[in-house]
């Protein structure tokens, strides 16, 4: 009796040393931060991982920036299967938005959690003691990429919202009340970040091969043109402004690692036929920054919807066939912008109508999207089709989304310089761009198609010389996710959209509500985050 | 106050009792068993309300009239009655055990208990009555057997798991009680066959549960397996039955007739019919052969679904024998169940042996052990839009099955895969194993102390492939590679238990203190991979190493672990005032250092009212009568490990981008998640009031119970506001949830005659839950349809509330549209600036839907959405009858819910939410709303797509009272068996869910999960025959 009571407490009390031990496991198959930033490598991961959100296109809704910057101007209406598919951007694209919209809502989202990751990488890196290093010139490199995507999220953002929470560092649970910076603070910010990301980063040659698609001085220089034109219009000093975007260009131009493809059509090119794969215009000679994209036929559906190929093929290519879902359809006004014979037309736009399916209440005009169908024509009984290849995966496709490619650099150029009246300047960038497009045509001889400027009605003034600019920005970049953005930073958004829907009234004007100047320009901060953060103001007319 | 007047009463009955004539009688009340003086025991006059109660020594004393009778009666025992004619003063009474009611034992967790001991609320279920219910496993049994336990049967999937809650659903997270299979705690009872069972009982409350702490706050089911009979004879049970299965019910769809017209096809000839659907449906033209007839098909797509008639059969043989010394238990089963919907099946193997020896008087040895063997195929894609159901509901009567050349069809009008494609290009083999155990010693060194040690184990291996053909059938239909996917899982539990007991009993003093120590581990291990083009695709070529394409490997690993200390103190005075106190500390691997260990205190007392003297004048009428109080903690640890430190995501998902001319994985690491720092045990604290009693010769029992049950400090994963940037959130201990309600249980036994018996109980629970506190976290949405969430856990609402906008009937007329604007403060209608009329909703009709505008705004938007319903039912009943008449027997069994409320989402379909030109219809739209043909319920077809938003036209009734159970049996007469060597043999038909009284429209009110119905698949309607054999 008494040795069981005796073997009892000792094995009680035994355990009661052992319990914490037993208690307290090393965790299994877990990356302690407390023991990971321990070398170069460490250091390359944490910024691998900042590009990652560029990548993600599904959240709580699909996440695609042109969902904005194509379907929300007048080039695009949203398409899809019936009016509930991603019935918010038809709310966005109708001027109807609430700020319960999920869209906004996952957009947001995804453009704060790299925000996190390009400051948790930087605070890491700047942690990590000299000794850890093997290569003193990569720490400088990676903040400078850092220092890039950090810039690139706060400008996706603001130019959705305006003034937004400044992540100028890694947040935890006691940062959930911060209220918003002002617009010129974000832009100062983004500003700085990119000054300093031109000084750490390398040129797009100094990669090795197996590192293209990183940010380089080039794009950080590009980005900082765009950044610098978006808020050209509160700009204090706007002429020293567009003498900066004048200087980066050609700084940009003079390093001469860029230049434009010869044919037009080769940008987007990637099959050209089922079996031959071509990814080398990807990153190509045009190539500033892409969304680095690959094929990867076992990955998921998403997991979280975030894998690492494209979904903008399946999302953009027709319903009719070819098992797409008929998103970001191009509008019979963009179609009409086009002049005759420019090839850019039909780069841009599919005429295709296969008895769609398309719900009642929708515009079917039978135009599809095509820069990122993957797609080539091709005979088939004498009959010239557009063929789309099947996908390796069900959902995701391997061609990267472009950010910015030289021609806008150029197009950029050009637009500064009008605006400072510098005309030949801006005429010859301008005329850069029109003579690679009537290259790419048929017959590139002919004296119709696409002239120099000054041409057809158009003469040689500052007035003339900017409408042309804002004419071939919307035809060279049709359907690639910057119209919206071109129109709010020329201020004349609300003027277009109006007139846009006065014009088509009878049909894809009949939903839109008007745009309401001051208030449209931007989106409504998402409502999850009015409520989790009480300091935070909406934009006004929401 | 009413207490009050009862003393007052018997008070004066028993001073009215002086005035007669008397003598006094004594004597001493001896057990037949052993001897010894019985305490307690009741004497009262037969037909007059006076008595008394033995006392420490058995003795008592009392003044009766002459010729008057003395009752003596104890629980366990006969009653003896006494004519009395004289004084007498060393009367002997000795009563013998009662054969009939032997004294009930029930588990409690670490021991067992007498039953009117108990302190606790607790259930009990015999393996007996279970027996009654063939099922297949058993928690399908547990239904309706016990008030404040559902089980709920939300998918009819063969071999799904039930939803099993006890008292409510205490918290968001896990809120399943744990069951405890002859003491080792395991995740799920799959492996048991329902007739190797002894008894199940149910743990309600927290002073019952509270033993179990660590995981015990939502309540805890123990179940005890049948050990070999210590009689000396050896015996062979012989169970089988088999039976049929079939669907309750189809919905009503339009046929090809009625959904052309409907469409407005006006044409006669098949020609027309057919260039009519070529011109509206172009939607998979291409995959459709050119020159079918569609005319010629009128598919019943729900009969193309639905097996009839599906099998479903049971096999088992247990033999039993032993000794004082050793006894066995040794059992075989089969179970096999066909689905009601095409290809799904379940089955099972399952073999069990227990055995124990005692070495000598103070060793003991024994084990349990079972192993099961399964396999099934699912329904694709459950309670999902993409379900082979929801297909079957969508797709036009006029599309075959199949086109004329054999292939599966693609759908002229629905955008989602045909059913078939779902059965024929998919192969799944899925299959699982499981060991589950433990091996026990006992040693008890002198008669009062009892020491055990235990090691148990719970292992169970599942082994995963599927092939998936390469085909096309449609746009969305179809696999361009074909793809095999495989993987392997192993979970492996393990625990050590002691536990040391000692009991005692000092004249009216009966105490036991137990106390108790243990260690437990739980791990997992799975590897998976897949890989495509298998060049040679035949059925034994489907394995990764046969695939010529791109594979994915990857493994996963899960490790946790519980140390803890128990106690329990019983203590009984004067066997009428009973106490129990539990202690338990439970250290959990999952939380930081600081915070390893949670403190579980619980008392309840027991008050057997009827023992006291001032009740002996009711005893007549009274058996027993017992209070019950009881308060305890418990607490809950079933979250995900390691969520307390930093961590660094890394791996190839959500952080490894792209780059290269190679277009390589760059592999990243990034933190997606922040450490809860903060993190400790969520605690349910449980306070509970009941009252047994029991009538007229214990043929009446019943019990009622009232308790609140709140759980605190509950892990919410605070969604933090999204500047922070992490891709999950973190666990924090911020809610808080109160469960509150009323038990009553009922029944009536009795044996009329020697041929003749009959038994009703009933049963009733209700339960108010209430999310009382979320703290910062923001309201959580779950049941994603259609780009809306129908279900909200929001503060101050029951949890799983539905969400959405209030209708308000169909517009009747213009005139009501066109008081259906926005309006000024005084209530005038505001123009816009042509001078118009600003609608609510713009665009609206007579025949479109109104909602209200809560905020009045003008205009509807998120801000008019509300909570407009819950899933929870106002409460829950069941109800058995049984009868016995000679060898039948006949039973009952009926389970009900009342006030909840079903989101039926197949009417978003079934009246053209998706587009009218997209799906099967309805037969309801036939009465939809036109101006010739008003309607107040169903909407004009073609309306605004605001007609479907998320509103409470959608949520139905989910009241019902079903059959769940009826079953006739016949036992063969002893004598024809004797003939024939036969100890029993009971043959028996028994219907499953044969009736149903319900308004919901759907397949199956039990069928939806949080309430939401996505047309989830039902239960069938079971018909069995059964035979049961004994030898």
């Amino acid at each position: 009796m008494k040795k069981i009571i005796y073997l009892f407490f000792f094995v009680v009390s035994g355990c009661l040393m052992g319990c914490t031990d037993f208690l307290t496991p090393e965790p299994l198959a877990t990356e302690k931060l407390s023991d990971f930033f321990n070398n170069d490598s460490a250091a390359i991961q944490a910024v691998n991982a900042a590009y990652v959100p560029l990548q993600w296109q599904l959240g709580g809704t699909y996440a695609n920036e042109w969902f904005i910057g194509d379907v929300v101007s007048d080039d695009a209406l949203k398409g899809g299967a019936s009016l509930y598919d991603m019935q918010v951007v038809g709310l966005m694209e109708n001027f109807q938005t609430t700020a319960n919209n999920e869209y906004l809502d996952t957009f947001y989202d995804i453009n704060y959690q790299g925000i996190f990751r390009c400051n948790f990488a930087m605070e890491n890196i700047n942690g990590m003691t000299a000794d850890k290093w093997s290569d003193q010139h990569l720490k400088t490199r990676l903040i400078g990429e850092a220092k890039f995507l950090r810039a690139l999220y706060h400008f996706r953002l603001m130019r959705v919202f305006g003034g937004i929470i400044k992540g100028d560092r890694t947040f935890n649970q006691h940062d959930t009340q911060i209220a918003r910076s002002s617009k010129a603070e974000i832009v100062r910010f983004i500003r700085q970040d990119l000054e300093d990301a031109i000084k750490a980063l390398p040129l797009k040659s100094e990669y090795p091969a197996s590192e293209l698609g990183r940010a380089t001085k080039g794009a950080a220089q590009a980005l900082l043109m765009r950044v610098i034109l978006f808020d050209i219009l509160n700009s204090e000093n706007p002429f020293g402004d567009y003498d900066r975007v004048m200087s980066l260009g050609d700084s940009i131009i003079a390093s001469k690692e860029y230049r434009l493809e010869d044919n037009y059509a080769d940008i987007f090119k990637v099959f050209e036929s089922p079996t031959e794969a071509r990814f080398e215009k990807e990153n190509g000679p045009e190539s500033v920054f892409e969304i680095q994209y690959m094929e990867e036929a076992t990955s998921d559906y998403g997991g979280l919807g975030r894998t690492r190929g494209n979904f903008d093929p399946i999302m953009t290519r027709t319903r009719a066939n070819n098992s797409g879902w008929g998103f970001n359809r191009p509008t019979q006004d963009l179609y009409d912008e086009f002049e005759p014979d420019d090839i850019r037309r039909d780069e841009a736009i599919l005429p295709f109508d296969a008895g769609d399916v398309y719900a009642p209440g929708s515009y079917d005009n039978g135009y599809h999207a095509r820069k990122a169908a993957l797609g080539f024509w091709r005979t088939v009984g004498g009959k010239q089709v557009f063929y789309m290849p099947p996908l390796k995966h069900p959902t995701r496709a391997p061609n990267n989304t472009i950010v910015i490619r030289y021609a806008d650099v150029i197009l950029m150029y050009a637009e500064a310089a009008c605006e400072i009246n510098n005309i030949k300047e801006g005429k010859d960038k301008l005329n850069l761009i029109r003579l690679r497009a009537r290259n790419s045509a048929s017959d590139p001889t002919n004296p119709d198609i696409l002239p120099d400027f000054p041409y057809g009605s158009y003469v040689e003034n500052q007035v003339d010389l900017r409408k042309a600019i804002r004419h071939e920005r919307r035809v060279e970049f049709a359907m690639e996710g910057h119209r919206w953005f071109d129109l709010i930073r020329w201020g004349i958004a609300g003027d277009v959209m109006n007139a846009y829907r006065e014009k088509y009234i009878a049909k894809e004007g009949k939903d839109m509500s008007p745009f309401i100047k001051g208030k449209h320009e931007l989106f409504p901060i998402p409502e999850t985050q009015l409520n989790a953060n009480p300091l935070l103001q909406q934009n006004p007319g929401y | 106050m009413k207490k009050k007047i009862t003393l007052l009463f018997l008070w004066v009955t028993l001073v009215m009792n002086v005035f007669s004539q008397t003598f006094n009688v004594s004597g001493t009340v001896l057990s037949a068993e052993d001897n010894q003086p019985i305490i307690g025991a009741n004497i009262w006059i037969k037909g007059v309300n006076k008595g008394t109660v033995s006392d420490i020594n058995g003795r008592f004393s009392i003044e009766v009239e002459k010729n008057q009778t003395l009752v003596i009666s104890y629980l366990g025992f006969e009653n003896v009655e006494q004519r009395i004619t004289g004084p007498v003063s060393n009367l002997k009474i000795i009563l013998q055990p009662s054969t009939v009611v032997l004294e009930e034992v029930v588990a409690v967790g670490y021991g067992t208990m007498k039953k009117r001991d108990l302190t606790g609320a607790i259930a009990s279920v015999t393996g007996e009555d279970l027996r009654k219910l063939p099922a297949a496993t058993v928690d399908k049994a547990l239904q309706g057997l016990s008030p404040g336990v559902t089980a709920i049967a939300n998918s009819g999937q063969p071999g799904a798991d039930m939803v099993i809650r006890i008292r409510g659903i205490g918290t968001i997270n896990d809120s399943s009680p744990i069951f405890v299979v002859d003491g080792v705690q395991v995740g799920n009872i799959n492996f048991l066959s329902p007739a190797d069972i002894k008894s199940v009982e149910i743990l309600k409350d927290a002073s019952a549960c509270a033993i179990y702490g660590a995981r015990g706050a939502n309540g805890v089911i123990l179940i005890t397996t049948r050990q070999g009979d210590k009689s000396g004879k050896m015996k062979l049970n012989v169970e089988a039955y088999y039976g049929i299965q079939n669907k309750a019910k189809k919905l009503d769809l339009m046929n090809s007739e009625q959904l052309s017209r409907f469409l407005g096809y006006t044409g006669d000839t098949s020609e027309e019919f057919n260039q009519w659907i070529y011109d509206n449906f172009a939607g998979s033209k291409t995959y459709i052969p050119k020159g079918i007839d569609f005319s010629s098909y009128d598919t019943d797509w729900q009969e193309v679904v639905f097996d009839d008639n599906a099998p479903i059969q049971n096999y088992y043989v247990a033999a039993e024998g032993g000794s004082e010394k050793t006894n066995y238990f040794l059992s075989a089963g089969y179970f096999d169940q066909k689905g009601i919907i095409m290809a799904s099946f379940y089955n099972r193997f399952t073999f069990r042996i227990n055995s124990s020896t005692k070495i000598n008087d103070w060793l003991t040895l024994g084990e349990n052990l079972s192993l099961m063997n399964s396999h099934n195929r699912n329904a694709p894609n459950n309670n999902d839009n993409y379900s082979m159901l929801n297909s079957a509901l969508r797709f036009a009567p006029w599309d075959p099955v199949r086109f004329p050349n054999g292939n599966v069809s693609a759908s002229t009008i629905a955008n989602y895969p045909n059913p078939l494609s779902m059965v024929e290009f998919i192969h799944p083999k899925n299959n699982w194993d499981r060991l589950v155990g433990d091996a026990y010693l006992q040693i008890k060194p002198i008669k009062e102390l009892v020491y055990k040690a235990d090691f148990g184990f719970d292992l169970s291996y599942g082994q995963h492939r599927e092939f998936k053909d390469k085909y096309e059938v449609a746009p969305f239909d179809k696999m361009d590679n074909n793809f095999v996917t495989s993987s392997f899982e192993r979970y492996q539990t393990w625990s050590i238990e002691q536990t040391l007991t000692y009991s005692k009993i000092l004249e009216k003093h009966n105490f036991s203190l137990m106390i108790g120590q243990s260690l437990s581990e739980y791990s997992y291990y799975s590897l998976g991979g897949s890989r495509t083009d298998i060049a040679n695709p035949r059925k034994e070529n489907w394995y990764i190493s046969m695939g010529t394409g791109e594979y994915t490997v990857s493994d996963g690993v899960g490790r946790s672990r519980l140390a803890s200390f128990l106690g329990r103190l019983n203590y009984s005075y004067a066997d009428r005032y009973l106490l129990t106190v539990n202690f338990r500390a439970d250290g959990s691997s999952k939380f930081p250092k600081d915070k390893l260990w949670g403190y579980f205190p619980s008392f309840s007392l027991g008050w057997r009212v009827s023992e006291e003297n001032f009740f002996i004048p009711l005893r007549s009428v009274f058996d027993s009568f017992k209070l019950r109080v009881g308060w305890g903690q418990i607490g809950n640890e079933n979250i995900p490990s390691n969520n307390y430190f930093a961590k660094v995501q890394t791996g190839s998902q959500f952080v490894t981008y792209v780059l290269g001319d190679d277009q390589h994985m760059a592999y990243g690491a990034t933190m997606t998640s922040l450490p809860s720092e903060y993190l400790k045990w969520e605690t349910t604290e449980q306070t509970n009031v009941g009252i047994d009693v029991s009538f007229l010769n214990t043929r009446l029992n019943g019990s009622i119970d009232y308790y609140i049950r709140d759980t605190k400090d509950m892990f919410l994963n605070v969604v933090l506001p999204k500047h922070i940037g992490m891709l999950f959130s973190s666990p924090a201990n911020v809610g808080k949830v109160r469960n509150k309600g009323f038990e009553f249980l009922v029944n009536w036994k009795d044996k009329v005659s020697k041929d003749f018996n009959y038994s009703i109980s009933a049963n009733l629970s209700t339960v108010n839950n209430k999310f009382v506190d979320m703290s910062m976290s923001s309201p959580l949405y779950y049941e994603g349809f259609k780009g809306e969430n129908l279900v909200v856990c929001k503060e101050g609402y029951p949890l799983y509330s539905f969400y959405g906008y209030t209708y308000d009937g169909i517009f009747q007329n213009q005139q009501e549209v066109d008081e259906y604007v926005k309006r000024d403060e005084n209530g005038d209608p505001l123009l816009d600036a042509n001078g118009d009329l600003q609608y609510i909703i713009s665009g609206v009709q007579p025949g479109d839907v109104r909602y209200v505008d809560k905020n009045n705004d003008g205009q509807i938007t998120d801000l008019d959405k509300s909570i407009i319903g819950s899933s929870f039912p106002t409460f829950t009943y069941g109800f058995n009858i049984f009868v016995g008449y000679k060898g039948f027997d006949c039973s009952l069994f009926f389970q009900g819910v009342s006030g909840n409320k079903i989101y039926n989402c197949n009417k978003f379909f079934m009246q053209g939410g998706e587009g009218i030109k997209l799906t099967n219809l309805g037969t309801e739209m036939l009465h939809s709303f036109t101006t010739d043909q008003p309607s107040t319920t169903i909407p004009r077809a073609k309306g605004r797509a605001s007609n479907y938003w998320a509103s409470d036209r959608f949520l139905e009734d989910g009241s019902y009272l079903r059959l769940k159970n009826a079953q006739i049996g016949y036992s063969l007469p002893p004598k024809v068996l004797s003939n024939a060597k036969i100890e029993s043999c009971r043959l028996y038909i028994s219907g499953a869910n044969l009736l149903t009284f319900t308004n919901y429209t759907g397949y199956d009110p039990e069928a939806s999960f949080r309430g939401v119905d996505r047309g989830n698949y039902p239960q069938a309607v079971t018909f069995l025959f059964g035979v049961q054999l004994g030898l």
